[in-house]
């Protein structure tokens, strides 16, 4: 406790007493403090070094006090810690020693600083150094306290989401350049199924007379297979042949379409979504007359995004609420919207006939549709409403119940590109933040 | 005019479209010699006598059919090349792909190419699309 003589100048006996109570009060306080804390003087020796700081460390505080060598102690070699700098008010020079450093926000002089420590145990620790500057009445620094937090956890967990984030971004650029290197090759062979298979029918229109006349001289049981084999079989596989590559043609066209949309960069503006809604709905007019359904456009507000998205999200999704309409009751389709601090919703609610609840998440999914198949559609419209959605940082589901109606939502971020900023540039932002 | 028409080079990997684009382009009555490539940096070297075309005296061709996505040269690279050279920057040159991306199509005709061409997997819109072409050569070739 003697170590703690910063305090010079005549006392009287009484007043040297309570003096020395007091300092054994804020010995015992930093003592008791469960942050690893030790305070140097300005001749740079050590006066205080806690429990929690011997426990950190691995050296005892008897090894300590009164050492001037701190950086020999704590890292095998001789060097100033932050609480030097402190001291010396060479705070210019830190950036030498710590790669991550700042300056205090709260204490005036103070600093941080952050780097990796191995601890005499050898256990790899990254270090928050927080190191301020005490000072008597007339202004003179006369000691520095330094706390050392152990913040490896949090360091570890956030250099593993950076790499998480890096390796997505990765898998998301190479499922878009699959995707597009897959239809863009897909259709190479298409091209010659079809068009080899319209040669055969040339072929064929060709061999028409030609066949007339060997028919003719042909025997009878012959004839009649020979007729089915050229009249019906053979147009028939050559039809089946052309209708698939046709079906196949319109899938990789919706495959080259969704991996298009993560190429396309997104424009934000302001969009009115009211004038927006009532525009597509203008579009609809015809389709929703037949129906004989209704609309309610709630209050709407104005959003930042991209504006053909939003066009084409909304237009999807009430061109499938006017389309699933139930046939049995007056069609109603109702649009709302709702704003949290972070988010505008969209509710979408219809009493058309429903989806049921298996298939509700796979709704989604590309080349999915669910329920009756008695609407045309190649099951792309709500995938690439989805991605639209997520590329703008937001979210879609449904609920619905079968046979009562269904309510589309999906939510767009009040501040916009929320989602374009990676986890991993948000990292590199904050430690920028700190040197 | 006793002057041997010139002829089409048809620069594409794919024997089977090498088959259907000159069956096309019969039909539709185009009569000049085909020369068939089948990779990127034979075009090149057909057009400039270069490496194996080194000594040889090819005639320009009337038209150029060039695939996109050709091995060793692109059809990108080997459109860039003509389009570069005094040479053979005249020559009409159509690019045909498998897809209608917009900028693909953008950088075709940045680079200078005549016609875009998407095959399409419809055969009647493809032998249609062929024989137009068909038609405007020998549009071009009547006096």
């Amino acid at each position: 406790m003697q170590n703690l003589s910063f305090y010079t100048g005549k006392m009287t006996d009484e007043q040297l007493v309570s003096r020395q109570e007091q300092m054994e009060c804020v010995e015992r306080l930093i003592q008791s403090c469960a942050v690893p804390t030790f305070v140097i003087d300005s001749s740079h020796r050590v006066v205080l070094w806690n429990r929690a700081c011997e426990a950190l460390t691995g050296v005892n505080a008897a090894d300590i006090i009164g050492s001037d060598d701190l950086g020999k102690v704590f890292y095998g070699y001789k060097r100033p810690v932050l609480a030097d700098f402190v001291i010396d008010g060479n705070i210019e020079d830190v950036g030498n020693i710590y790669e991550v450093h700042a300056h205090s926000l709260l204490i005036p002089d103070g600093l941080q600083a952050e780097m990796w420590y191995t601890a005499r145990d050898g256990a790899e620790r990254y270090i928050f150094f927080d190191a301020a500057p005490i000072r008597n009445s007339s202004g003179e620094t006369i000691a520095a306290i330094e706390t050392l937090q152990d913040i490896s956890d949090r360091k570890r967990a956030e250099e593993k989401l950076q790499r998480i984030a890096a390796d997505l971004k990765e898998s998301n650029d190479d499922i878009r350049s699959f995707a597009y290197i897959v239809s863009h090759d897909l259709r190479a062979p298409l091209v010659n199924l079809k068009g080899f298979s319209g040669e055969l029918e040339l072929a064929l229109k060709e061999l028409a007379p030609l066949f007339e006349r060997a028919l003719s001289m042909m025997e009878r049981e012959e004839r009649g297979r020979m007729e089915e084999l050229f009249r019906k079989e053979v147009p028939e596989a050559l039809e089946f042949i052309g209708s698939s590559v046709d079906r196949m043609d319109r899938l990789i066209n919706g495959i080259l379409k969704l991996s298009r949309l993560g190429i396309h960069p997104l424009k934000q503006e302001k969009v009115d979504m009211k004038s927006l809604v009532d525009s597509i709905l203008k579009s609809l007019t015809h389709q929703l007359e037949k129906r004989q359904a209704s609309v309610i456009v709630g209050d709407l507000p104005e959003v930042v995004a991209d504006r053909t998205a939003m066009e084409q999200i909304l237009g999807n999704l009430l061109d499938n609420a006017v389309k699933y309409l139930a046939t049995d009751r007056t069609g109603r389709i109702e649009i709302e919207a709702e704003t949290t601090p972070e988010m505008n919703l969209f509710h979408l609610h219809d009493n058309g006939r429903g989806i049921a609840e298996a298939d509700q998440e796979r709704i989604f999914e590309i080349f999915r549709r669910a329920g009756r198949q008695d609407m045309p559609g190649e099951g792309l419209g709500l995938a690439y409403v989805k991605t639209l959605v997520r590329r703008q940082g937001g979210r879609i589901w449904c609920v619905s119940r079968q046979g009562e109606g269904s309510t589309f939502s999906f939510s767009i971020p009040r501040a916009p590109n929320a989602k374009e900023q990676s986890a991993a540039g948000n990292i590199t932002e904050n430690k920028g933040d700190r040197k | 005019m006793t002057e041997q028409p010139k002829p089409i080079l048809l620069v594409e990997d794919d024997p089977g479209h090498v088959l259907l684009i000159e069956k096309n382009l019969r039909r539709a009555c185009v009569l000049n010699e085909i020369i068939k490539l089948d990779d990127g940096g034979k075009a090149v070297d057909y057009l400039f006598s270069e490496g194996e075309y080194a000594f040889a005296d090819n005639p320009a061709p009337l038209l150029i059919l060039l695939d996109m996505n050709l091995p060793v040269l692109s059809g990108l690279q080997v459109l860039q090349r003509i389009k570069a050279d005094e040479r053979t920057r005249r020559i009409p040159v159509v690019m045909l792909t498998t897809t209608d991306s917009p900028q693909e199509i953008e950088r075709c005709y940045d680079l200078g190419c005549n016609i875009y061409i998407v095959k399409p997997v419809n055969y009647v819109k493809f032998s249609e699309a062929i024989r137009n072409l068909g038609l405007f050569l020998s549009t071009v070739r009547t006096p």
